[in-house]
C-alpha cells in the first residue's frame, strides 16, 4: 500500500474586523475518512467568529482531485451572545488507493496562529457485488459484526471506565433499535448506552459503516469477567415487489406501486443475532498495603477542599465547615471524610448540600457541610482534614489534606454588653445539672401478652363479624331504595298491597261463616273484593263499582266464565248487604255454612286468578 | 346519636386500646405462668438494683424467651444492656419497647440517650410516617373499626330516617377517620414487612457487594438504626439514611418486638 504523508502550508493574511467579540477558532474536518475509489470525501474548514474573513484557498494533495464545494454561514444567539461561523467546504476524490496524511495546516490571522492537526484518510479499491475486496464470497459475519472494547482491561474494583460498543456494517442497512442481551448481571455495574458519533472504517480492506455506543461501567467486586454480549439488530431489505396486479386498481393511481414509486419501495427488517467478539475484564481488588485507616472507599481521581466560617467565635457557637470533593471516579459513593477532633468539640453528621454528577462521564462534585461547635476555650484548633482515594492510573492510594484551622475562641459572653452594679447575693435561679443518666427502670404492668396467644383481631368470630356492617348496609340500602320508589310511585304501592288487604278480608269471612254471622261474612267478602280490586286498579272507594272491575278484567283478558262468577259475587253481596234486614240477620244453617266456605274458597281463587293477569 | 358523641366514643376506645398494645405479634400455643413471670420480673429488677446487670440482663431474657411482649419488659431490658456498656443491644431493646409505646417520654429519653453514647442518631422519617407512628398499631386498628362501624351505623341512620344532615356529616368525619386509621395501620405494616434492624457490634462497616473483601461503602457505629432492604444468604442489604449496603445478618438485630430469638447478649 502506498503511503503519502503531504504537509501542506495553508497561510491567509486576514485582515483583523473590529466587530470580533469573540476568539477566532477553527475547526477541520474530513468526512469519510475511509473511502472507496470513487466516492468523494468532503473536507471542511469552519472559521468561527472570523469576520470577513476571505476563503481558505486548498493546496494541491497528491492522489485526489479538489475541488470547491460551497460555503454555509450560520449565527447562533444564546444568552444575547453572537456566534458567527462559516464553514468552507472542498470536496476530495481519490485519483489512487492508498492511506494519506492531509496536513497539517496552520491557519493565521489578524497575528495569531491556529494548528490544524491532520487527518488520515484511507481509500481502497471497490469490492465486487457479493464479496469481499480479497475476492471470497460475503458471509453475514463479514456484513455486520461487533466488537466491545475499553481502554482499561484490567481495573480495581470501583473503578469507573468506559465500554465502547461499535457495529460494523456494509452493504446492508440496519434498523435504528438494537437490544442488548447478555450482559452481565452481576459484578459490573453499567450504566445505559450513550450513541456517539457515527462513521466509517476500513477493516480487512473493506469500508464498513460503523456505530458506536459508550456506556459507564463500574466494577463491584473483583475476578475475571468475559463480555460477550448478544446484540439483536434488524437488517432492513427492500421489500419485494408484488407478484401479481391488483385486480381493480392494476397500477393505477390508488395502487401500491404507486405509492411505492413515490415514497420508494418501503423496507422489511429481519433481525439478526450478532455475538460480538469476548472482552475480558479482569477486576482486581483494592490493595491492602498502604490503605489508610480513614479510606472510605473512593476510587478514581479526585480533588479536595476544605473551609472553616467562622475562626473567630465564641465557645459554643457553631462553625461551618464546607468539604468540597470533585472528580471522576464513583463519585456517588463518596462520603465526607470522618472528622476526630476529641472532647473539645461537638461533632454533627455532614450534611449534604451539593450533589452535581454526570453518570454517563462519571464525574462531578459533592459538597458536605458539617456543623462543629467548640465545648472548651482550649480547643482552638480544627486538625488536618483528610480525605482518602485510590487512584487506579497510580495504583496507590492518594491523601489531599486540607488545615488545621487555628481557631481565635472568645470565653462566653466576653464581648457581651457588661453592665456596672454593685454585687446583689441573689439565690441560684437555674438548676446545675450534674451529669446524665438514663432514666431507672419500669414497674411490671398489670398483665403480660404473649407471642403465643391469639390476638383479638384475628380470631375468626371477630373478622366473621366485621362483614356484617357492609352486609346491612346493602339490605337497608335495597329497603330504602324501594321504600323510596313506593313512596313515589302510590299507585305500584296500592298494587302491592292488593293481594294482602283480600287475603285478611277472605280470612274474616271464613271466621264469620263459622260464626254462621251471614251480615258479616257478606261484608267481609265484599270488603276482600272491593279492597283487592281497589288497590290493584288504584281506585278511589267510592268508584269501586261491578261495571268498572267487571271492564278492567275483561281487558286484561280474564277468562269469560271468571268474569261472570266475578259479576254472580258482586251481585249476591250488595243483594245481601241492601238486602231484606230480616234476610240478612237470620243465622246460617250447617249447609249454608257449607256451601258458603266453598264460595269463599272460590271468590279466592277468582282473585288469584285476577292477580295473575297483566293490565 | 352527634358527633360530639362520636368524637367521645373514639376518644374512649383510645384509652382503652392502651391497654391492648403488647398484642402485635401472633402465633399458637400456651403462654407461660404469670407468677412466674411475675417473680422472674421482680429478681430481674433486684439484680439491676444491686448492680448486678448481666443477671439482670439473664432474667429479663428469660422472660422474653417465653414469648412475652412488653413495653416494660424491653425497657428494662435495654436499661440493663446499658449499665453494661452494650449500647447496640440498649438501643434495639428500646427502639422495641418504642413500636409498643410510640408515646412514652422515657422509652424516648433512654432511647435517644442510648443513641448518643453509641454515637449513632435517631433514622429521619418522614412528617407524615412520624405523625402515624406516634400512635400504635393496636391503637390504630381500634380507631379504625370504631370509625368502621359508627361509619356504617351513620350511614344506615341516613338512609332509613329521613336523610339526616346531621347522619351524613358523621358518617363524613368517622370515614374521614377511618381512612387516617388505614394509613397509620398500613405505615406499621410497611414497618412490619421491612422491619428496622440495630447494628449490634461495635462498629461494623457495609460493603458494596454481599461477599467478605468487597469494597467498604460506609461505616456504622453500634445502635444504628438502619432498615432492611433484602437478603442474600447470610447478608442484609441496609439503608442508612441515602446510602445502603451489604451487612452480615449477625452484625444487626431486628427491632420488630416478638421477632428475636436468640440468648442474651451479655
Amino acid at each position: 500500500m502506498m503511503r503519502i504523508r503531504h504537509i501542506g502550508l495553508m497561510s491567509l493574511m486576514l485582515i483583523v474586523a473590529p466587530a470580533w467579540t469573540h476568539a477566532l477558532s477553527v475547526d477541520f474536518d474530513i468526512q469519510p475518512r475511509a473511502l472507496t475509489l470513487g466516492e468523494t470525501a468532503i473536507c471542511s474548514f469552519t472559521i468561527r467568529n472570523g469576520g470577513d474573513a476571505p476563503a481558505p484557498s486548498m493546496p494541491a494533495i497528491r492522489g485526489f482531485d479538489i475541488s470547491p464545494a460551497g460555503t454555509e454561514q450560520s449565527i447562533n444567539i444564546v444568552n444575547g451572545r453572537h456566534d458567527f461561523s462559516i464553514t468552507h467546504r472542498f470536496r476530495l476524490v481519490p485519483r489512487e488507493t492508498g492511506t494519506f496524511t492531509i496536513g497539517p495546516f496552520q491557519y493565521s490571522a489578524g497575528g495569531q496562529t491556529i494548528d490544524l492537526p491532520a487527518i488520515e484518510v484511507q481509500v481502497i479499491a471497490p469490492a465486487t457485488a457479493g464479496s469481499s475486496s480479497s475476492g471470497r464470497p460475503a458471509q453475514w459475519s463479514d456484513l455486520v459484526f461487533a466488537r466491545l472494547t475499553t481502554e482499561r482491561p484490567s481495573v480495581f474494583t470501583q473503578e469507573s471506565f468506559d465500554l465502547v460498543l461499535s457495529i460494523y456494517f456494509r452493504g446492508v442497512n440496519i434498523d435504528r433499535n438494537i437490544s442488548l442481551m447478555n450482559m452481565p448481571a452481576t459484578g459490573i455495574a453499567l450504566q445505559p448506552f450513550q450513541e456517539l458519533q457515527s462513521g466509517r472504517e476500513v477493516v480487512n480492506n473493506d469500508v464498513y459503516d460503523v456505530r458506536r455506543f459508550r456506556c459507564r461501567a463500574s466494577a463491584l467486586s473483583s475476578g475475571t469477567f468475559r463480555l460477550e454480549p448478544t446484540l439483536r439488530v434488524s437488517i432492513l431489505t427492500p421489500r419485494e415487489r408484488r407478484a401479481r396486479r391488483d385486480p381493480f386498481f392494476g397500477d393505477s393511481i390508488f395502487g401500491d406501486s404507486f405509492f411505492e414509486n413515490i415514497f420508494g419501495r418501503g423496507y422489511e427488517a429481519h433481525p439478526v443475532d450478532i455475538v460480538a467478539q469476548p472482552l475480558e475484564i479482569a477486576v482486581r481488588p483494592l490493595p491492602t498495603e498502604g490503605r489508610p485507616s480513614n479510606f472510605s472507599g473512593a476510587v478514581g481521581r479526585f480533588a479536595f477542599d476544605a473551609t472553616a466560617k467562622p475562626t473567630e467565635l465564641n465557645v459554643g457557637e457553631p462553625i461551618n465547615l464546607t468539604l468540597r470533593i470533585e472528580g471522576q471516579g464513583n463519585i456517588e459513593a463518596v462520603s465526607a471524610p470522618q472528622l476526630v477532633l476529641g472532647d473539645g468539640f461537638k461533632v454533627y453528621e455532614p450534611k449534604l448540600v451539593t450533589r452535581e454528577i454526570d453518570e454517563q462521564r462519571g464525574v462531578g462534585r459533592k459538597i458536605f457541610e458539617q456543623v462543629i461547635i467548640p465545648r472548651s476555650p482550649e480547643a482552638t484548633t480544627l486538625p488536618v482534614i483528610s480525605f482518602v482515594y485510590f487512584n487506579p492510573q497510580t495504583e496507590r492510594y492518594e491523601t489531599i489534606s486540607r488545615g488545621p484551622f487555628t481557631l481565635a475562641l472568645r470565653a462566653d459572653g466576653k464581648d457581651a454588653l457588661k453592665i456596672v452594679q454593685g454585687r446583689i447575693e441573689l439565690p441560684e435561679a437555674h438548676t446545675e445539672v450534674l451529669g446524665a443518666d438514663i432514666l431507672y427502670l419500669k414497674p411490671a404492668p398489670a398483665g403480660w401478652k404473649s407471642v403465643h396467644e391469639r390476638p383479638w383481631y384475628r380470631s375468626p368470630v371477630f373478622l366473621g363479624l366485621q362483614a356484617v356492617p357492609p352486609i346491612a348496609l346493602a339490605l337497608i340500602i335495597l329497603i330504602a331504595r324501594r321504600r323510596d320508589e313506593l313512596s313515589r310511585n302510590v299507585a305500584k304501592a296500592r298494587r302491592q298491597m292488593a293481594p294482602r288487604s283480600a287475603r285478611a278480608a277472605l280470612t274474616n269471612a271464613q271466621r264469620a261463616a263459622n260464626q254462621g254471622d251471614r251480615l258479616t261474612y257478606f261484608e267481609s267478602i265484599w270488603n276482600a273484593m272491593a279492597g283487592y280490586f281497589g288497590h290493584r286498579l288504584n281506585l278511589q272507594p267510592g268508584e269501586i263499582s261491578k261495571d268498572i272491575v267487571i271492564a278492567a278484567m275483561r281487558q286484561g283478558g280474564l277468562a269469560p266464565t271468571l268474569l261472570d262468577e266475578l259479576a254472580e259475587a258482586f251481585d249476591r253481596c250488595e243483594q245481601m248487604r241492601f238486602g231484606a234486614a230480616a234476610v240478612s240477620r237470620q243465622p246460617l244453617s250447617s249447609s249454608e255454612t257449607q256451601e258458603l266456605k266453598q264460595w269463599t274458597e272460590r271468590i279466592g281463587e277468582i282473585l288469584r286468578a285476577c292477580e295473575r293477569i297483566r293490565l | 346519636m352527634t358527633t360530639r358523641h362520636a368524637i367521645i366514643m373514639i376518644a374512649i376506645a383510645c384509652l382503652a386500646a392502651d391497654n391492648l398494645q403488647a398484642e402485635i405479634v401472633v402465633a399458637s400455643g400456651a403462654p407461660g405462668d404469670p407468677k412466674r413471670i411475675d417473680k422472674l420480673f421482680r429478681d430481674a429488677s433486684q439484680a439491676y438494683d444491686r448492680g448486678d446487670y448481666a443477671e439482670a440482663i439473664r432474667q429479663y431474657d428469660a422472660i422474653r424467651r417465653e414469648g412475652i411482649i412488653s413495653p416494660e419488659l424491653y425497657y428494662n431490658l435495654g436499661n440493663a444492656y446499658f449499665k453494661r456498656g452494650r449500647y447496640g443491644m440498649a438501643v434495639l431493646n428500646y427502639r422495641s419497647a418504642w413500636y409498643l409505646k410510640p408515646r412514652d417520654a422515657d422509652i424516648h429519653a433512654n432511647l435517644q440517650f442510648a443513641l448518643q453514647n453509641a454515637g449513632s442518631n435517631a433514622p429521619v422519617m418522614g412528617w407524615l410516617a412520624s405523625l402515624l407512628l406516634r400512635v400504635n398499631f393496636i391503637e390504630w386498628l381500634t380507631i379504625l373499626l370504631i370509625a368502621y362501624w359508627l361509619c356504617a351505623g351513620a350511614a344506615a341512620a341516613y338512609l332509613l330516617r329521613q336523610r339526616s344532615a346531621l347522619m351524613l356529616r358523621l358518617a363524613g368525619l368517622t370515614a374521614g377517620i377511618a381512612l387516617l386509621a388505614v394509613l397509620g395501620v398500613t405505615q406499621w405494616w410497611l414497618l412490619h414487612r421491612r422491619p428496622e434492624l440495630v447494628i449490634i457490634e461495635p462498629s461494623r462497616q457495609a460493603l458494596f457487594a454481599p461477599m467478605e473483601g468487597a469494597t467498604p461503602h460506609f461505616t456504622l457505629p453500634e445502635g444504628s438504626i438502619v432498615r432492611l432492604l433484602e437478603k442474600s444468604g447470610a447478608w442484609v442489604k441496609v439503608k442508612s439514611g441515602r446510602d445502603s449496603g451489604w451487612i452480615p445478618s449477625g452484625a444487626c438485630r431486628s427491632a420488630w418486638p416478638g421477632s428475636a430469638t436468640e440468648q442474651a447478649e451479655l
